[in-house]
């Protein structure tokens, strides 16, 4: 299973990775924004294109949702639907709407990203 | 008279016989009455020849037409210089001789004479066997009667038209005696003409009115010159009602009064409207100095005529500065100009007029005040005057104010306090989430990587650390505005002490502190602060130096226009792209470089403290450079 991951903080990057690393079957790609997020996707072979995304909230030059919605316009539903999972420190209900709403986002988990989450994620996929 | 002429002789001949004596003194006397007629008496014969006339005749002939007659003279030599007359004549004659006995009126011939006219009665004249002989006339004077005839001519014509027209006319004889009423006057007192000449007027006009009226007919008759006068007058329905009475003299040629007319006109409606005005008037006035507020009043083109007493206590001012545009210079300096655009307004559309203004009261001191107007219309609806007050709302006004500025302060605090909220708990939650999923996979790895777990766990320690601290500084801060204690701060000392203080800091950056020039060097202000906000502005500088070269900073201090003390802090590190960062570099707990280097609390609390007492703070930069922070601070006083 492929993830892109969108964090901006580079301590919890190195936590994902000490994560992921003893997962069985799991390819990893960190992007620290959203440009880079959208540099890597552009770049992507078909073979290559991710099955699960998740995507920070809380990033000071673009927005979770502001990614989402750039990934959106460049790709469509079709090659993303499903796979956006937002990570996010705040439980506001706002948000929570929010993701609710938009048809491209398939679950709010909240930080950190644990065993727990990274489960669900694995099995919905599959 | 039918006499026979057998002589033409003009004078008398005494005859030998009595009988020829006497028909001689007879025909003496008959010509002397002749000759002494005032009537004029002219006679022809058949050839149109004068064969005798009187002196009357003679004398008007000569009046007339310049000639002298005499017996024997026909028509056409005494008219030759008058062919039209002649013909004129000829035809009468000729009628006359025809044996027509008629009557002709003229005016009379001499020049200037017109208005004399003469009936000229023509006969003929028969011998004793009924032979026409010739024909005469006798002229009579009847001017007096034309004259008379015209009158009564003119008098019915006058009748008709004043009993035509809706409103009372009489006419008078030079005594003041009514001698004519028209139509109206009778069907308006409900009684008829005669019984009004008979009866008199004076009974029909109201008792008050009564003595000025008699008064002014009395005027008008003794010197016969106009009159107008305002009376009362009883009507049919037993209801009095105002007239306007108006009378003016007829004179002769001699410039003698012969008659007076005069009408009166019924203006009850409009007296009552206007009295009814009159009196709203005088109220108002009353009402005016009774209220607490000033009141003011303007003609309509906007020039003040009246302010009640209320004005004058207030502003000290005397009726002379006040009255038509003086009041202006009551009015505050910076109001006068809105002042008086909405009066201008108001008075040219008509509608109310309300404006918030200063007014100077008697001490110098100015207080606010609402004045509103209203339009005042007349009995026919006319704007004549403008009726304004103006009322002290100097009391609410500072209040409505202060509130204003509370509400605006509050929301200011609203805002800063959630966007606060948010970052504090983003920023406490962060490093927390960090340590949770740290200690999940401690759990589970192998000690290789439990150092480097460790090592990151430490990191979000050192964060969390430096939020808490962040929002300690912040508090004491808040605690610290309830008993600031401000001084004459030198900005240089402070400057000295903030190098000392990080000397450790600055020395490991390679960094210099640089004074520019110093407009001004002290400022009242609390220590504490000053010196809080160059700290953390120098600490900024610090932290995010450009690390290849060397930190330089530089300060310098500016006196601005408005009032503010300004300093001026420059460095030479990379800049900042204030596009992108300018909304975030002063709030706290915003990211602006990735990861750990949050830039804490720092310029936030110099905003606040800069902002607490009326200052703000501004900076400018040029990536790649450096950056100049600006803080324009207000001194305490």
């Amino acid at each position: 299973m492929r993830i892109l991951i969108v964090e901006d903080d580079e301590l919890t990057l190195q936590l994902y990775d000490i994560l992921l690393e003893d997962q069985q079957g799991i390819e990893w790609t960190k992007a620290g924004n959203g440009s880079e997020a959208m540099a890597y996707l552009n770049q992507c072979k078909n073979e290559e294109w991710p099955d699960v995304v998740l995507v920070d909230l809380d990033m000071p030059d673009m927005s979770g949702f502001e990614l989402i919605e750039k990934m959106e316009e460049k790709y469509g539903k079709k090659l993303l639907s499903g796979k956006i999972y937002i990570l996010t420190n705040s439980i506001s209900k706002r948000d929570e709407e929010k993701a609710d709403k938009h048809p491209l986002v398939q679950g709010l988990l909240s930080k950190p990203l644990g065993e727990e989450s990274l489960q669900r994620i694995t099995t919905s996929i599959v | 008279m039918d006499w026979v002429m057998e002589t033409n002789k003009k004078s008398t001949k005494y005859t030998r016989s009595s009988r020829e004596a006497a028909t001689a003194q007879q025909e003496g006397w008959v010509k002397t009455i002749f000759d002494g007629m005032s009537d004029m008496m002219v006679a022809i014969d058949t050839d149109y020849c004068l064969v005798a006339y009187n002196n009357a005749y003679q004398k008007e002939f000569n009046a007339a037409f310049g000639k002298e007659i005499a017996i024997g003279m026909s028509l056409e030599e005494a008219m030759e210089d008058m062919p039209e007359k002649l013909e004129k004549a000829k035809e009468r004659w000729s009628l006359a001789l025809q044996g027509e006995d008629f009557i002709f009126v003229k005016p009379s011939e001499i020049p200037g004479q017109q208005e004399t006219y003469h009936e000229l009665a023509y006969r003929c004249i028969r011998n004793k066997e009924g032979i026409i002989i010739g024909a005469s006339y006798l002229a009579r004077d009847i001017s007096d009667r034309i004259r008379a005839e015209k009158e009564v001519k003119l008098m019915q014509e006058f009748i008709a038209l004043a009993d035509a027209i809706p409103q009372i006319v009489w006419t008078s004889r030079p005594d003041g005696i009514k001698d004519f009423v028209n139509k109206w006057a009778s069907s308006f007192t409900g009684y008829p003409k005669e019984e009004l000449l008979e009866k008199g007027w004076q009974r029909f006009i109201h008792p008050d009115d009564a003595p000025t009226y008699a008064y002014q007919l009395k005027q008008l008759v003794d010197s016969g010159s106009q009159f107008e006068a305002e009376y009362r007058l009883l009507s049919k329905d037993n209801v009095y009602r105002w007239h306007i009475g108006r009378a003016v003299p007829v004179t002769n040629k001699q410039g003698e009064v012969v008659r007076f007319i005069g009408t009166a006109t019924d203006i009850h409606e409009n007296k009552v409207l206007l009295e009814k005005f009159e009196l709203k008037v005088r109220e108002l006035e009353q009402v005016s100095e009774a209220i607490p507020q000033l009141v003011w009043k303007t003609g309509v083109n906007g020039n003040a005529n009246y302010f009640n007493r209320q004005w004058y206590d207030y502003t000290g001012l005397t009726a002379q500065q006040s009255l038509n545009d003086g009041w202006l210079s009551a009015i505050h300096p910076e109001d006068q100009e809105g002042a008086l655009s909405a009066l201008q307004h108001s008075f040219s559309s008509g509608t109310p007029f309300q404006f918030e203004f200063r007014l100077l009261r008697s001490d110098g001191i100015y207080h606010w005040f609402i004045s509103m107007a209203v339009p005042f219309r007349n009995h026919l609806g006319e704007i004549v005057q403008w009726f304004g007050t103006c009322t002290d709302i100097h009391e609410q006004k500072l209040q409505r104010d202060e509130l204003n500025n509370k509400n605006q302060k509050l929301f200011q605090i609203n805002s800063y306090l959630d966007e606060f909220v948010h970052a504090v708990a983003h920023d406490l939650r962060s490093p927390v989430a960090g340590l949770k999923l740290s200690f999940e996979l401690l759990k589970q790895v192998d000690e290789s990587k439990q150092d480097k777990i460790i090592k990151g766990c430490e990191a979000f320690l050192d964060r969390l650390d430096n939020t808490l601290k962040g929002l300690v500084q912040l508090i004491e801060v808040q605690e610290d505005s309830q008993q600031s204690f401000y001084e004459q701060i030198d900005v240089q000392q402070v400057i000295e002490g903030i190098v000392l203080d990080l000397k450790e800091k600055l020395m490991s950056a390679g960094a210099s502190v640089k004074n520019g020039h110093f407009e001004w060097r002290t400022i009242r202000y609390p220590k504490s602060y000053i010196y809080n906000i160059l700290r953390n502005i120098i600490r900024y500088t610090l932290r995010f130096r450009d690390e290849s070269h060397p930190l330089r900073l530089e300060i310098a201090t500016r006196q601005t226009r408005d009032g503010f003390y300004m300093i001026e802090v420059q460095d030479n590190g990379p800049g900042i792209n204030l596009e992108k960062e300018r909304k975030y570099l002063f709030k706290p707990f915003s990211h602006i470089n990735k990861g750990s280097d949050q830039q804490g609390m720092g310029l936030a609390i110099v905003k606040h403290m800069v902002e607490k007492n009326g200052g703000y703070v501004d900076v400018s930069s040029s990536l790649g450079k450096g950056t100049c922070f600006q803080l324009y601070l207000k001194e305490y006083i």
